[in-house]
């Protein structure tokens, strides 16, 4: 073997050695920056619409046709300037709704929780599913270019834990939307199994617009 | 029988009460079903247009299967600086727990799913699939876990009384520890009903593992996520962190492969499975 050739081979070495140093430096940077920076948020929600449903009728709820039940609930519409949908596919993200009679400062507070969601739906699917990923839907949009979504809010919340641990909040109210004249607020929240959380901006919703919506629906 | 009057603040005190949420409380059944007919009685006069107090049969506990004065308890803990006790201690005077009966222990079939790594307050993956389930089915005690509490849950079982019916759902890490957990409880001859892994991932694989897992199962169902590219960040993480795979399958009552990826928790419990039916159904037992 020549002298010269021995060089070309050594240099080939010394490259792809440098190639993955300079790769792998750059991939910790990266993890670095993610870690200390967190992932995004999603901000400016929305409020758009209250109406009385029966989940029976909506397909999006049920894995199984043949499984849905009558349940009344209050379908909870939002909008969002971002795609809820490719927020889930490009970060990994799960996202949930979270809501509770609105503490001061109109935040959602843990230990006055009621029963909604906890899914978050397009008109087609769980927008943070697997079946949803699958899809090849384009999504629309509202006059605004806002996207839509919604969730199913329980028209009674029963008292109990929210969580099996004991922890000094996490507790759902007793709470009738019928009976209890509340303002609601909700977040959306959720996380990555990297370990990143997010957690939109609160919305509230005004209970006069709760009981235009039950009185529509003769409740 | 005697009765005693409450409200709604008495009822959330109670909650409080290690006796409601502490597992492995000898009176948390009990205790449970007391609570839980105070909120029907508290609701049910409230819609009837009633008060904000209502009259219910007052809590005793029983213990070794006798009577006991409940104001007793309370006053010793009391005491000793332990939990403040329900609010005046109107839940059981003396003079009415003498007369009281016992309440009748759960005997619902009981549903526990266990999440993996950072599910209770992160991906809340298993979590919101749980709070579904405790809000569709409501014949069943259902009880949520993570993948670090593994002493906590096989306390739990151990405590759910014989004959009762008791299923395990898990994923990911938590697959893993509900697997552990069984395997640990088979040899001490306590069997769970059904234990359903999903795509478990966790370390403590190997023949004579998996062998130990079947035995504190009736029937175990294990779903393997084949589904998505390595480079998934949620199936990178669990080939990280070393999936079962296939290695359940000679093993498993019932072993899925399907094309989902590692994170799809809720899709997986709806998949056919043995017959047709849901994986979830197996676990209904419908």
């Amino acid at each position: 073997m020549t002298a010269a050739l021995r060089d070309m081979i050594s240099a080939a070495r010394w490259l792809r050695i440098s190639v993955l140093l300079v790769g792998a430096l750059l991939l910790s940077a990266c993890t670095l920056m993610y870690l200390v920076t967190g992932g995004p948020n999603l901000h400016d929600i929305r409020l758009e619409s209250l109406e009385v449903v029966d989940v029976r009728d909506r397909r999006e709820y049920w894995h199984d046709r043949e499984e849905a039940k009558s349940r009344i609930v209050l379908m909870v519409t939002f909008s969002s300037p971002d795609s809820l949908v490719e927020f889930h596919r490009l970060f990994g993200y799960t996202i949930g709704a979270e809501g509770s009679l609105c503490a001061d400062s109109d935040q959602v507070s843990r230990n006055q929780l009621i029963a909604l969601g906890p899914y978050v739906y397009d008109g087609a699917a769980r927008v943070d599913s697997y079946e949803r990923r699958q899809m090849n839907l384009r999504e629309q949009k509202d006059e605004g270019g806002r996207h839509q979504y919604h969730f199913f809010l329980e028209l009674r919340t029963r008292a109990e834990p929210a969580d099996s641990r004991p922890t000094p909040d996490g507790y759902f109210v007793e709470h009738d939307l019928r009976r209890d004249p509340h303002d609601l607020c909700f977040h959306l929240r959720g996380g990555s199994m990297a370990g990143h959380r997010h957690r939109s901006s609160t919305v509230v919703i005004p209970y006069p617009a709760i009981r235009a919506a039950l009185d529509r629906a003769g409740l | 029988m005697a009765t005693v009057r409450i409200t709604e603040e008495d009822l959330r005190s109670a909650m409080r009460d290690p006796r409601y949420w502490q597992f492995g409380h000898p009176e948390r059944a009990a205790f449970n079903a007391w609570v839980t007919d105070g909120w029907r009685a508290l609701v049910d006069a409230r819609e009837g247009g009633g008060s904000a107090a209502v009259h219910v049969r007052a809590y005793q506990r029983v213990r070794n299967g006798r009577p006991e004065h409940v104001s007793d308890y309370i006053q010793t803990r009391h005491r000793r600086g332990h939990q403040e006790p329900p609010r005046g201690g109107r839940m059981a005077p003396d003079s009415e727990a003498r007369t009281n009966t016992e309440a009748a222990p759960s005997v619902r079939p009981v549903v526990v799913f266990v999440g993996g790594a950072g599910d209770r307050s992160i991906g809340q993956i298993v979590r919101r699939s749980w709070l579904a389930f405790r809000r569709d089915h409501p014949a069943y005690e259902t009880q949520y876990f993570t993948h670090d509490e593994g002493d906590e849950l096989r306390r739990f079982v151990e405590a759910v009384p014989p004959g009762t019916p008791v299923n395990i759902l898990g994923h990911s890490w938590g697959a893993d520890t509900a697997a552990q957990v069984v395997a640990a409880l088979g040899t001490t001859g306590r069997t769970v009903d059904r234990l359903v892994t999903i795509d478990p991932v966790g370390r403590g694989t190997g023949r004579s593992f998996f062998s130990r897992v079947r035995a504190g199962a009736r029937h175990w169902v294990n779903v393997n996520a084949t589904g998505g590219s390595f480079f998934h960040l949620p199936n990178m993480i669990a080939g990280l962190g070393r999936k079962y795979g296939d290695g359940p399958r000679e093993y498993a009552h019932t072993y899925i492969d399907t094309p989902h990826s590692h994170e799809a928790f809720e899709e997986m419990l709806n998949i056919p499975g043995q017959g047709g039916r849901r994986v979830l159904d197996l676990v209904l037992d419908r």
